[in-house]
């Protein structure tokens, strides 16, 4: 305890001076000494900064409640998309599973190719929005949200979403290339096909070699083979990310 | 990224009020973007929202200084906050060559912004410990640290002498440090680390 008692009046400046010096020529030689000053100090303005330890209890609140209602939110969701038992996930998966069976032995007695409808269904997967983009610009947060909604399976309020920002900005490519996206979500080949399009081809973005797939895809899905043959032919050549599923849909598809 | 509700001024005026408005608007506006930029540079949720915590501390401590100037948008300049303290957080984690995905525009933080988080986390332990202690002595404690003298802190507690209060607080101040040298003796006071003893 004198230890503390010394530490504690050399803060508060209540020593005399032969002992703050001797406490001042004591710290210069021990570290640990130092440490304990600066510990005491430290710990001093811990107890004193009740406004910080006010924050802390502010953010834990709202914290709590963010998380918790973002958490309901997905529990919603989960509950939404939960299937109603396991017996009929099995039926549905034995079924499933019988139609693969069956389909790979008369695929392969009947022909070595696959139609455009069967490669788009074997190879397109949802685009999964783990990258956003924002900046400090006001439409990018309408963008921020758009985004999301697409995230979530909110597929209409995204459209009207990124229809609004791509009509006020023509060369939002994020947007048009989102637009295309949520378009094959809901299943319209067409305005996505046009939408990828709107996107220069030239487009210095990471995201042009995803355009260029859901692209390709969307013309396979649309009766266009020969346009999204030349697409994957371009994307298997490019050694990309894409580039061994266009080899495998290229060595498939069927005219 | 300006808020729908709240302009930068009124962020981070919120801030340094603990609004609780406006830090709710904080998670609602801010929250996901650096959720992204953590899940796309190795961590995980929980780290997402120790970073956001940490890093809305460090603004605080900013923005309650005073003389803080913002040079960019309260987005832009959370995120990189966040960034520079996750990078070094992988750096601890031995991510020693770590290049990150970046998915917002981000400025160059001051490395202030380690020595405020360190700080914050120190004085954030120092109060676990702090609410550990006896009521009697955190009382003691507290009074003295919002400068009351002996003889009032005396009155207060109801204690007998003025003596008896000041090594009432001297004794609680120790125990104080014991608790946290305990846990934390090595990182905190170095133990066995030095030479010149």
């Amino acid at each position: 305890m004198e230890t503390t008692r010394t530490i504690e009046q050399y803060l508060e400046g209540t020593l005399k001076d032969e002992e703050r010096q001797a406490v001042e020529d004591r710290a210069k030689l021990n570290a640990n000494f130092r440490k304990m000053i600066r510990l005491h100090k430290e710990v001093n303005e811990s107890i004193r900064d009740t406004n910080l330890s006010e924050f802390y209890d502010l953010i834990r609140k709202v914290s709590g409640d963010y998380f918790h209602s973002s958490d309901s939110v997905l529990q919603a969701h989960e509950k939404k998309h939960r299937p109603v038992s396991h017996r009929i996930i099995f039926c549905i998966a034995a079924m499933l599973i019988f139609a693969a069976i069956a389909g790979a032995i008369l695929k392969l007695t009947v022909s070595k190719g696959m139609s455009a409808a069967e490669l788009y269904q074997k190879y397109y997967s949802v685009y999964d929005a783990d990258v956003i983009y924002r900046s400090a610009q006001a439409e990018e947060t309408a963008l921020d949200k758009a985004i999301m909604s697409y995230d979530m399976g909110h597929y209409s309020e995204a459209l009207k979403m990124l229809n609004e920002i791509a009509d006020n900005d023509h060369d939002n490519c994020l947007a048009l290339f989102y637009r295309g996206l949520t378009c094959m979500e809901t299943d319209d080949m067409e305005r996505a096909i046009r939408s990828f399009r709107d996107i220069p081809v030239d487009w210095n973005s990471p995201f042009n070699e995803h355009r260029n797939w859901y692209l390709a895809l969307s013309l396979l899905n649309s009766n266009h083979e020969e346009e999204a043959a030349e697409i994957f032919q371009q994307i298997s050549a490019g050694k990309g990310y894409y580039a061994e599923q266009a080899s495998l849909i290229l060595q498939k598809l069927k005219f | 990224m300006r808020s729908i509700t709240f302009s930068d001024a009124e962020l981070l005026n919120g801030l340094a009020t603990q609004d609780e408005k406006v830090l709710r608007e904080y998670y609602v506006l801010f929250y996901q973007s650096i959720r992204r930029f953590v899940l796309s540079n190795n961590g995980n949720e929980e780290d997402a929202r120790d970073l956001f915590q940490d890093a809305l501390v460090v603004l605080f401590q900013k923005v309650r200084g005073g003389n803080f100037e913002l040079t960019c948008s309260v987005a832009t300049y959370l995120y990189s906050i966040s960034r520079y303290l996750w990078l070094k957080e992988l750096n601890k984690r031995k991510w020693v060559t770590y290049k990150s995905v970046d998915l917002e525009d981000f400025i160059d933080t001051s490395s202030d912004i380690i020595e405020i988080s360190e700080y914050n986390e120190r004085l954030k332990m120092y109060r676990l410990h702090f609410d550990k202690l006896s009521s009697d002595c955190k009382k003691v404690l507290s009074l003295f640290m919002e400068g009351h003298s002996i003889a009032e802190i005396t009155q207060l507690m109801g204690y007998s002498s003025e003596q008896y209060t000041r090594n009432r607080r001297y004794r609680c101040k120790s125990w104080l440090i014991d608790s946290i040298k305990a846990k934390f003796g090595h990182e905190i006071v170095g133990y066995g680390n030095n030479k010149d003893n």
